[in-house]
């Protein structure tokens, strides 16, 4: 039986099928009643992935919905921004981010979003950083390696989970103030910049400290400096940046951000659950003991004045190293 | 090595509770019934199911997950098998063959070797896990970004070759894998978030989504195909027309000694790029289809129903579930989404895969790979079997005039449930419509789809190896692997092109 194509009805009716997910329903009552996307700006198994991942169910148990985490890295954590930039303002879409990366990255290049007209919601903890080496690798200290990228220029690299990050625009400072060039190399994540480091593709990489905690504790990563302002539990040997003499030390805050125009009930809400989640003492032990992040809780007023206040220091940053985009 | 059997046999000890056994059970029945729906992935179902877990008891909670993953793994060849609609974009491989077989009668035989290859290769791929985690950690280390772009344009290639029987079909299957290419590129670029094809219409900035545009492409695309192909009188009953021949024991040897090699070669494969974070399973099942078509000395079957068509990518897209695993217990590095979900189950259970998981608690770890191996077992003979029988008795009984439908809806719920987007389904509409045109001229849509789900990741791969060499493409040469791999890329499509040159000059 030779079988003979034709636009037949049943093609009509399985169109009409789909369409009839096109028919709006609306109702609405109390926030929040159904699950809430959470997107994360990087990759699984990096810090703020980790971090996110560990206070989720308290946030859950104190909304009463589950969140569905979303990892959407890239671009150094603008792709997520901007896809809640463009969310509905129903508070059933919210991300996390990074300062000053929110407000660094906008600097440096076209985006499609506006950091001033997102919602702030709170910002739950700081997270800080150590630049790492190979196990293997010949430079034991941070002088070695300076050394090293001065006698050969532009062959050094160093990866970071995108351009504009913190990670990225630490070590340009560093760089700029020590006359030496040394290549950036963008990842989705913390987890894939140090997997680079171990494969040896890159030559150095400035982690976050949860991400990096397995692959330190079985000796695969060599310190050479810590960028925050104090030392950190997990590398207690390892001098700060401040220690050797510079004046400067960086460190994250993660918050969470609302589209535009999300409504104040909404915010306080999920602020809310929030400060309820770091506020557990499990969740507390874990994030110190585990994890080495530290919870700095602020809410969403504080969170902005900070934007307002890293808008300022790391332009004068991205000036400094030339990475302003120019208007 | 002694060593690691007496741990395993302990970790045996440890796990082997009805409480487990049960776990895996329920999670591989609720991945079968993921997996076979089209428009639900086993990823889906796994995050559905991990507010559940929390208060499980850790072991009892990732066999659990564990199971839901395997199970959705084998599911999505069930539908591949009987409507040519894969239920995960691994199972597009199996279709070639599955779905030839299973319409001259014997679809009892070809979901029976889909079992047993799943089977077979996640047993070896869990051994791989085992006892060589951390060599096979250390060689997917080694492949740093130009290594694995090369690896994803070989993978591309040998889809190319290795469908189609005439140039023009060759051609087409460049073509597609383009035009997939092209759809990957559609959104935000992933490294300066620069806008690229989205016309203007912000919903397209995070791109099309992967699991909608495979449902389109796989699924709806599919069922518009084969609803305009039905007449008045085709359309009473699917048992009517399809008599079932019964699978004997005999039969059944005679398949496992003819497929033998090839189960092996693809778990072997499949636990490679399980290995490696990011590729994911649908590549290694296309890989392992062409290297089982390449090496066997008779391929005139290949694509009309060969068991070993079946028995390679069931294989190979089942290793790459247990190989995932590898980053995520030598390193910490979850190496898919399935595996960032388990890291996800991990922590809520207290426990942080990697390296120290190993030293600090062996005895969990074992009881773990413990539990891995029997996922396999007690997931295929008591959960598996006698869905099949079930599934079987439905077919005969089927009637398309109501699958038809059902799938769409399943489809529109399944994109829906991504992320709540109306657009969504409106996007679902406009790629089943094109994949349904494309399909209707020739064009080749298992290779589209795989080019559409690595375009991202080749890209990404490709700028960052350029990254690191300062913009010299030569680091593509210089690179003794990846320039190997290129080679073989380039080798597979002249060997298509060779092989149909003969075969057009000789008749």
């Amino acid at each position: 039986m030779v079988k003979r194509f034709r636009f037949s009805s049943h093609v009509i009716l399985c169109v009409f099928t789909l369409c009839m997910f096109l028919v709006p329903c609306t109702a609405q009552s109390k926030y929040p009643e159904k699950p809430i996307n959470i997107l994360v700006p990087l990759s699984a198994g990096g810090t703020a992935d980790l971090f996110i991942r560990t206070i989720a169910p308290y946030m859950e148990e104190y909304l009463g919905q589950p969140l569905i985490i979303i990892n959407r890295p890239g671009s150094g954590g603008a792709l997520a921004i901007s896809s809640v930039y463009g969310s509905k303002p129903d508070g059933y879409t919210m991300s996390f981010a990074n300062l000053p990366t929110l407000v660094t990255i906008p600097q440096m290049r076209e985006v499609t979003y506006n950091p001033e007209e997102l919602v702030y919601v709170a910002s739950p903890m700081i997270y800080e950083y150590i630049l790492f080496v190979k196990d293997d690798a010949p430079w034991n200290t941070l002088e070695d390696f300076i050394a090293a990228a001065r006698q050969a220029p532009d062959t050094l690299t160093y990866s970071t989970p995108g351009n504009g990050t913190t990670n990225h625009l630490a070590i340009e400072w560093l760089s700029k103030r020590e006359g030496i060039q040394m290549r950036p190399v963008p990842f989705p994540g913390n987890p894939q910049s140090i997997s680079a480091v171990l494969g040896g593709h890159v030559s150095a990489v400035n982690a976050s400290t949860a991400a990096a905690v397995s692959s330190y504790q079985a000796g695969l990563l060599k310190p050479l400096v810590v960028l925050s302002e104090k030392r950190i539990a997990l590398v207690p040997e390892t001098m700060t940046l401040k220690d050797k003499g510079y004046d400067f030390y960086q460190y994250s805050n993660l918050g969470a951000v609302f589209p535009p125009n999300t409504p104040e009930e909404f915010r306080k809400k999920m602020e809310d659950a929030i400060r309820h989640a770091v506020e557990q003492k499990d969740v507390q032990e874990k994030v110190a003991k585990e994890l080495f992040i530290t919870i700095d809780f602020k809410d969403g007023n504080a969170y902005r004045a900070k934007c307002e206040e890293y808008r300022a220091i790391w332009g004068a940053i991205l000036k400094d190293v030339g990475l302003q985009m120019k208007k | 090595m002694l060593d690691i059997f007496l741990q395993l046999w302990e970790g045996f000890l440890m796990s082997f509770t009805l409480a487990n056994i049960l776990g895996i059970a329920a999670g591989y029945g609720v991945g079968i019934i993921a997996g076979s729906i089209p428009g639900i992935m086993g990823v889906t179902a796994m995050v559905l199911i991990l507010p559940f877990t929390f208060t499980m008891p850790p072991l009892f909670a990732i066999a659990a997950m564990m199971g839901v993953y395997k199970g959705a793994c084998f599911a999505g060849s069930i539908t591949a098998t009987l409507f040519n609609i894969p239920g995960t974009p691994e199972a597009a491989a199996t279709a070639f063959d599955s779905y030839p077989m299973s319409q001259s009668g014997q679809q009892a035989r070809a979901l029976e070797i889909a079992l047993w290859a799943s089977v077979i290769g996640g047993t070896l791929s869990n051994f791989i896990l085992v006892f060589s985690a951390a060599p096979l950690s250390a060689i997917a280390l080694k492949l740093g970004p130009a290594e694995t772009a090369a690896l994803i344009l070989f993978s591309l290639t040998a889809v190319i070759s290795l469908l189609g029987n005439t140039r023009t079909d060759i051609w087409k299957g460049g073509l597609s894998v383009v035009i997939g290419l092209m759809i990957a590129t559609v959104g935000l670029d992933p490294m300066e978030s620069t806008r690229r094809y989205v016309f203007g219409l912000t919903e397209l900035d995070n791109g099309i989504p992967f699991v909608l545009a495979v449902i389109a492409f796989l699924a709806f695309a599919e069922v518009l195909e084969q609803v305009g192909q039905m007449t008045i009188i085709s359309l009473k009953k699917s048992g009517e027309k399809a008599k079932q021949i019964p699978y004997s024991w005999k039969g059944r040897w005679q398949d496992l000694k003819f497929c033998g090699k090839e189960l092996c070669r693809a778990s072997l494969l499949g636990s490679l790029f399980g290995a490696m974070p990011g590729i994911g399973a649908a590549p290694a099942a296309f890989v392992a289809y062409g290297e089982a078509k390449r090496a066997a000395k008779d391929n005139s079957l290949f694509g009309k129903g060969d068991p070993r068509g079946i028995a390679a990518p069931e294989a190979a897209n089942n290793a790459v579930a247990a190989s995932s695993l590898i980053p995520l217990v030598t390193l910490g590095i979850p190496g898919s989404v399935a595996a960032a979900v388990l890291f996800g189950a991990f922590m809520v259970q207290g426990m942080m895969p990697g390296p120290m998981l190993m030293r600090d608690s062996p005895e969990t770890l074992y009881g773990l790979f413990a539990l891995f191996i029997m996922t396999d077992f007690i997931g295929g003979f008591c959960v598996a079997l006698p869905f099949l029988a079930l599934v079987k008795r439905i077919f005969v009984t089927l009637n398309y005039s109501l699958l038809f439908p059902a799938v769409i809806v399943c489809c529109g719920i399944g994109v829906y449930a991504e992320e709540f987007h109306v657009f969504s389904i409106v996007l679902l509409g406009v790629l089943g419509g094109f994949g349904f045109l494309l399909h209707r001229n020739g064009f080749n849509i298992p290779a589209l789809v795989l080019a559409l789900i690595l375009g991202p990741f080749l890209e990404r791969q490709t700028r960052t190896a350029m990254l690191i060499s300062g913009g010299d493409p030569m680091i593509f040469l210089t690179k003794p692997i990846s320039a190997g791999l290129l080679f073989l890329a380039v080798a597979a499509i002249a060997w298509a092109f060779w092989k149909r040159m003969k075969k057009g000059s000789s008749g």
